[in-house]
């Protein structure tokens, strides 16, 4: 295994990302974030379209997925990503200040492979962070990395 | 006997009469003109007496006359006419014979043509034949003799007509055999050959007049007699005149001499008798074994009769009876025959009885005389009689029946009749008092009653009156169809010929009719199938039930009116509820967000100035820390509150003991650094929505745990009450610090709480959530509690269905 895969960071809040980031890298963590506003930008990315077009770095190790967000929402992303044969093996980790269960229902019934509700206190926000990334961007290996 | 020879017969008088007539016209115009011919016929004979042809004239008319008897009265409008002749023949007839017995010669037969009669015969004057004037005075007897009415004055007639009859013969027949003895009688002077002839014809016309009676009865019959007096008598007077005449013939042609002539005139005479009398025996033969077979016939039918036949005579006697009558009487017909009629029959029985007889005697036809005859035994026995008399006979015969039993069953008969009838006209007063009952029933229902046929009203009650604004009259006159609106006529009649056809007995159903001020009536009907004055009907009643069909309709449209408002309600409801739901998940989203990155922002302002801040500034950084968490708390209490009061409900069984277990092993983290003394009673099984109930369990066993931190140990004790309202009542109670009463009330209030932040930590929210679930399940929840010494929480919840169980 060479370079570490990126973890791909989906939030439209800017200080989420920040906190989120902060929380990654004080860990250590050597993988490389990608942080994206939407779900449009998402899956841009996944497809390697738009912006994105001519990306050659292969799918993510992770992607970390806020539910409500400008444009296209988590959990549209969330259905896109699961329904398509080539995108599917990615984990996808739902990060999300909604504690409602149909939301985690809903996560769930699509093929979510974690939901997590962003604590308010911040050094426990951290630890879930921190747990999420070494567990999905280190330790796991997809089947799509092989292919790579 | 044949018709032609009836008619010839009876017309042979009036025929005889005619000839009679013409002859003695043409006689005396033969004297006047001197025409021998119409005189004598032949030159050598002798011709007829002036007198004679006129007497012969009166003979005529006598017949003539006679004819103009009426046939069925006997009435004769020329009788004196008739009598006048036949006396004036006579008196003629008379006159010569006397003249001739005293050798007189007063000339009455010399008085006409006196001058023509002496130079007409060389010989003799021309005179009346002695017969010839013997034959004028029986005819003219006869004539008067048949003129009364006597049976006996007939019968002289006819006997001395036959002496007419074989007088002229006998001249006739010497006139053929030429025998002048024959014709002239003794006398000199002969009878003329008409004359002879004009007596024959005229003797049988005399027979032939009273052709009913007498010997003509007889040959005009139908009995063997006449029938062989008919056939026998004129072959026999034409055979042996004629086998005479060949004997006389014979003789005097010189065949043979007297003696061989009397020989055979004796032979021919006794073949052509014998065979006559061959010919008779063996028709009356035949005539006797027919007679006989009819009258065993008669036999047979007399002694089967059922009914009584016998023959009595007029002394009183019975005759004859047959075997109905002896076994009838129980008698033998020679003890019957033995006692005279009367001793045989009832004495209230014998006078009437006797009169009858009598009136019998009188020729007098008898029918259904009744009587009654004693039989053998003593029994009476009733008899009806049909008799008839034949007095000539002297003899009555009669047919009777035997009625007794009859008449008994008559008699049952009349009897139940007239029981019958009295029994129907106690029915009928029955009847009668029901039917005015039934009738005031009717006439008083509060519904409206009525009999159709044949579309029509032919009853209907005071009611029906009432209900339709019509008078009776009116409503009997109109089909009944005009009383329903059209577009329920074709179900209305439907209806009907459902009923008629057998099809249903009764129908209730409703219709829409029309009052005759023309508001609409709603009518509900009952009828069924029924019979009225022999024809098919319809007998109904119906219900006016317009009010309460209109406050139906009226109930129906607020009904309408109030779930079209629950539905907009509802509807408000469901949006308010979406806008609430959005709204908490906004919130839930939304402000949690900020309070996040507030706590975060404060840490890592925190771990970027560690060291560098004073401890003032440090502590202000983590009061701002705890405030966030707080706040962050504070809304997902308030979430958690509101979601409790909009979820539905998932109402399952569950049990107490098992969740109650669960709630305190999530509490361990709360718990584990205590000495808690756990007490669990007996548990049921209740009916609830499990997550919502785990919820409660949580929050009140929370408290207990919180509340009994200053407690060592602590006791929490956990049971169910028993029952309260047909709820369990479950408790749990804790030795903690309590509350006062006072604020019982204020405990399940949202944000209220008994305790200063600093002693016990908490939201407010807790209680009032447990209230709004234990509500939703339809139960209650209270206190009990006193400061420092602990509280007790109770709330009810319905009991499972035992099949849940």
């Amino acid at each position: 295994m060479g370079k570490l895969k990126r973890i791909l960071l989906v939030d439209d809040s800017p200080r989420d990302l920040e906190l989120a980031i902060d929380a990654l890298e004080a860990h250590h963590l050597a993988n490389e974030i990608v942080t994206l506003r939407d779900g449009v930008e998402a899956l841009d990315y996944l497809y390697c379209r738009g912006p994105f077009a001519g990306r050659n770095d292969g799918p993510p190790a992770v992607v970390l997925l806020d539910l409500k967000m400008p444009r296209l929402d988590g959990l549209e992303v969330l259905k896109q990503i699961k329904s398509d044969p080539f995108l599917k093996a990615i984990p996808i980790v739902i990060m999300t200040s909604s504690r409602e269960e149909q939301d985690l229902v809903q996560s769930y019934e699509n093929g979510v492979n974690a939901y997590v509700v962003k604590p308010v206190e911040f050094h426990q926000f951290v630890d879930a962070v921190r747990q999420l990334g070494t567990f999905w961007a280190v330790l796991n290996e997809t089947p799509g990395s092989k292919q790579v | 006997m044949s018709g032609w020879l009836r008619n010839w017969l009876t017309w042979w008088p009036v025929a005889a009469g005619f000839i009679c007539i013409m002859t003695g016209i043409c006689v005396l115009m033969g004297w006047a003109m001197d025409a021998e011919r119409l005189k004598r016929i032949l030159p050598s004979l002798v011709s007829m007496n002036p007198l004679s042809a006129v007497c012969f004239v009166l003979v005529g008319a006598f017949f003539v006359l006679r004819s103009f008897q009426d046939a069925s009265s006997h009435k004769q409008p020329f009788g004196w006419g008739m009598r006048a002749c036949a006396t004036l023949v006579f008196i003629s007839g008379a006159a010569v014979m006397v003249n001739y017995l005293l050798k007189g010669n007063w000339g009455l037969d010399q008085v006409l043509f006196s001058n023509k009669l002496i130079p007409d015969n060389p010989l003799r004057p021309n005179r009346m034949a002695p017969n010839t004037a013997l034959n004028f005075v029986m005819l003219g007897g006869a004539f008067l003799f048949m003129q009364l009415k006597s049976p006996r004055g007939f019968r002289f007639g006819e006997v001395v007509a036959v002496v007419v009859v074989f007088n002229s013969f006998f001249a006739l027949l010497g006139y053929a055999y030429k025998v002048q003895f024959f014709y002239s009688m003794g006398s000199f002077i002969p009878m003329a050959l008409h004359t002879a002839f004009l007596f024959f014809i005229s003797g049988v016309a005399v027979l032939l007049m009273r052709k009913d009676q007498g010997i003509m009865a007889i040959v005009r019959s139908d009995s063997t007699g006449g029938l062989l007096l008919r056939g026998l008598f004129p072959a026999m007077v034409v055979a042996l005149s004629l086998i005479g005449w060949l004997r006389l013939e014979g003789e005097r042609l010189g065949f043979y001499g007297a003696e061989v002539g009397v020989t055979l005139y004796t032979i021919a005479n006794i073949s052509l008798l014998g065979l006559l009398i061959l010919w008779s025996a063996r028709f009356l033969y035949h005539a006797d074994i027919a007679r006989a077979r009819v009258e065993a016939e008669r036999e047979r039918f007399f002694d089967l009769s059922l009914d009584l036949l016998c023959v009595a005579d007029m002394t009183g006697y019975f005759r004859r009876v047959n075997p109905a009558f002896t076994t009838t009487l129980g008698f033998t017909a020679a003890e019957i025959l033995e006692q005279p009629i009367v001793q045989l029959i009832h004495p209230d029985d014998r006078e009437t009885t006797l009169e009858a007889i009598k009136k019998l005697g009188t020729g007098d036809f008898l029918f259904q005389f009744e009587n009654r005859y004693r039989r053998k035994d003593g029994q009476w026995r009733l008899i009806s009689w049909k008799a008839q008399p034949y007095l000539e006979e002297g003899l009555i015969y009669a047919s009777g029946r035997d009625i007794t039993e009859m008449r008994i069953g008559e008699e049952a008969l009349r009897k139940a009749h007239g029981e019958l009838e009295s029994r129907v006209q106690e029915r009928t007063a029955d009847l009668a008092a029901t039917e005015a009952k039934f009738r005031a029933l009717v006439e008083q229902s509060l519904v409206g009653i009525y009999i159709i046929q044949e579309g029509r009203f032919v009853y209907v009650n005071p009611k029906m009156t009432e209900i339709f604004g019509y008078s009776t009259e009116e409503l009997l006159a109109q089909p009944a169809n005009d009383l329903i609106i059209e577009e329920d006529r074709a179900l209305v009649e439907g209806n009907i010929q459902k009923r008629l056809s057998g099809e249903v007995p009764h129908m209730r159903y409703s219709l829409r009719g029309r009052h005759r001020n023309g508001a609409l009536l709603h009518i509900e009907v009952f009828g069924s199938r029924s019979n009225f004055n022999g024809g098919q009907a319809i007998l109904g009643s119906l219900l006016d039930i317009t009010v309460q069909k209109e406050a139906e309709e009226a109930l129906r449209r607020l009904n309408d009116e109030l779930e079209n408002r629950v539905k907009e309600r509802t509807h408000a409801l469901e949006s308010a509820n979406q806008e609430l739901e959005s709204f908490s998940y906004s919130v839930s989203h939304d402000l949690r967000a900020p309070l996040r990155h507030v706590h975060g922002y404060v840490q890592m302002l925190g771990n970027e100035t560690k060291g560098q801040l004073s401890a003032k500034g440090e502590r202000y950084l983590k009061t701002i820390g705890q405030a966030s968490v707080e706040m962050g708390q504070l809304i997902d209490d308030l979430i958690s509150f509101s979601r409790m009061g909009r979820t539905e409900l998932r109402m399952t069984s569950v049990d107490m003991a098992d969740l109650i277990k669960k709630s305190i092993a999530a509490l361990e983290l709360e718990s584990k650094d205590r000495n808690i003394q756990w007490s669990l009673g007996a548990l049921p099984a209740i009916r609830g929505d499990e997550a919502m109930l785990r919820q409660v369990l949580a929050n009140l066993l929370g408290n207990a745990i919180k509340y009994t931190r200053k407690r060592n140990p602590a006791i929490i004790e956990i049971g169910c009450n028993g029952e309260e309202q047909g709820q369990l009542v479950f408790f749990i109670k804790d030795n903690g610090a309590g509350f006062d009463m006072v604020y019982a009330e204020k405990l399940f209030g949202v944000f209220q709480r008994m305790h200063r932040a600093e002693e016990f930590e908490g939201t407010g929210i807790g209680l009032a959530i447990v209230r709004r679930i234990i509500k939703r399940h339809g139960g209650k929840v209270w206190a009990r509690a006193a400061v420092n010494e602990g509280a007790t929480f109770y709330f009810t919840l319905s009991a499972a269905p035992m099949s849940l169980v």
